[in-house]
């Protein structure tokens, strides 16, 4: 009798010990789990603020390089532009003294090379600051900024727009006039391009932006990697897009060199 | 037969901390400090029971005082355990003013409450109850501070979860231990059995631990 109640209170102890085991199994196997979620969610959320802080960085800095080259390009215009213009005017003056040929010719000369310096002074300025960008809007810029390419590099920059950006902030707008100019100054500069074709259109919620070029093929990461100087150019163009949370990708097609951008618009 | 099985448990648990012993001899460098304290509650827990079970009875001497002493030992080593391996400073400072009072508990105890021919279920509820929040406390700040790659491999993890296990184990047969001893001989082994299993999930656990410590660098200057 005693040894069946002995044999009860052993299988009972065998029972409970097995449902201890399983407890506490169940709770380190909880537990590493917990800790591995707390601690997966815990490095997602420092990598997100890490890439906030970047972006946040980024676009400070875009945002000084735009004020500089605002506060750079206000005085070439209204400083030297207006004292080379005054300059201008007093030569026009001179000439209507009685001067010997001699003097004339120089005069002349002069005014002809003021003339030109100021032309290439209000290039200068326009280039560091496109003053039209608000008042005429980023598709009509980009048009009169294609049209005197054209002219002043002697190549056939065609631009083609198809597009309704009038929700876009001016900021975006400026962005996106940035990354155009670097993406036809590279083409030019590096790829000896003979002509450049710029079309804008639009899908739902996306501006897509493609730029083709008939210069000499070449690949932006390999171009980073070899030059200094282009792969700053190329970086300026990636932290743009990146900021505007855009997806940028460059091909040779047809022996055509591609970038292709795509911007999302929502939100504007 | 079952009697002889109950008794030759109380005499295998003895044993015990033999295993987590030898992986310490493999793996802990003199510097590793907060485990030095687990080494030396191993060691304590050999010594002890090694004379409790085996060397008093063959005097016809089997006394618990070494027990009540066992108990103030593993407190003070334990509570110097967590003071190196918790970060909050006033915990630290309340863990040397614990180690006081459960001291002085000790003596009252002895002396006065419980005695020294009777087991010290008293105290060892107290320290099981400590412990049990501490080993909590630890898991806290593991998770709060999340410095640790991965737990599992972490061997303060499986030294606390064995702490945690035999503590709160201990807490709850501790707590009925003299309801449980006065229904009889039987029900004692079986109150004692159920110790032991604790107590072997808490070397297994330290074996762990200790096993996953990175092996000393021995260098040779030939």
């Amino acid at each position: 009798m005693a040894s069946s109640a002995s044999a009860t209170n052993i299988s009972l102890l065998i029972f409970a010990a097995s449902g201890v085991v399983g407890l506490l199994l169940f709770f380190i196997l909880f537990i590493v789990y917990a800790y591995q979620r707390r601690s997966l969610r815990h490095k997602q959320k420092e990598q997100e603020l890490q890439v906030e802080m970047k972006q946040k960085m980024l676009q400070a800095l875009i945002e000084g390089q735009e004020r500089e080259r605002a506060r750079l390009s206000r005085d070439i215009h209204d400083s030297l532009g207006a004292q080379l213009s005054t300059i201008k005017l007093y030569l026009a003056e001179l000439q209507t003294y009685p001067l010997n040929s001699n003097t004339d010719n120089l005069i002349e000369a002069s005014m002809g090379l003021l003339t030109t310096s100021i032309h290439d002074l209000r290039a200068i300025s326009q280039d560091l600051m496109p003053q039209p960008l608000k008042k005429m809007g980023l598709i009509n810029t980009l048009r009169t900024y294609c049209q005197k390419l054209s002219v002043a590099h002697k190549r056939k920059v065609c631009f083609t727009a198809n597009v309704n950006l009038l929700s876009i902030s001016d900021s975006t707008s400026l962005m996106i006039f940035r990354v155009i100019q670097e993406v036809i100054s590279n083409a030019i500069k590096h790829g000896d391009s003979r002509t450049i074709s710029i079309k804008l259109s639009d899908q739902i919620h996306e501006l897509i932006i493609n730029v083709e070029e008939d210069g000499i093929p070449y690949n932006w990461e390999e171009a980073k990697a070899r030059s200094q100087s282009n792969g700053l150019g190329i970086l300026n163009i990636e932290t743009r897009i990146s900021l505007m949370n855009g997806i940028l990708q460059q091909t040779n097609i047809d022996n055509k060199n591609v970038v292709s951008i795509k911007i999302p618009m929502h939100g504007e | 037969m079952i009697d002889s099985f109950l008794n030759y448990s109380r005499y295998i648990s003895v044993f015990f901390p033999i295993i987590p012993l030898i992986v310490s001899l493999y793996r802990i460098e003199s510097r590793s400090f907060p485990y030095r304290y687990i080494v030396l509650l191993l060691t304590a827990s050999l010594s002890i029971d090694i004379v409790n079970l085996l060397v008093l009875p063959r005097f016809n001497n089997e006394s618990t005082i070494l027990l009540h002493f066992y108990t103030l030992s593993e407190f003070i080593i334990l509570a110097l355990f967590f003071r190196t391996i918790i970060y909050n400073d006033t915990i630290k400072k309340g863990l040397i003013l614990m180690i006081i009072v459960f001291g002085l508990f000790k003596i009252i105890d002895m002396v006065l409450i419980t005695g020294t021919e009777k087991l010290d279920s008293l105290a060892i509820t107290i320290s099981s109850f400590f412990f049990t929040g501490l080993a909590l406390l630890f898991y806290w700040q593991t998770f709060q501070r999340l410095e640790v790659e991965a737990l599992e491999r972490y061997p303060l993890f499986w030294i606390n979860t064995g702490i945690l296990f035999y503590f709160a184990g201990n807490l709850i047969t501790f707590m009925f231990s003299n309801y449980i001893t006065q229904q009889g001989y039987e029900y004692f082994i079986t109150h004692w059995l159920l110790h032991n299993f604790f107590s072997l999930f808490k070397y297994v656990a330290f074996s762990i631990g200790l096993w996953l410590l990175p092996r000393p660098q021995r260098i040779s200057l030939s």
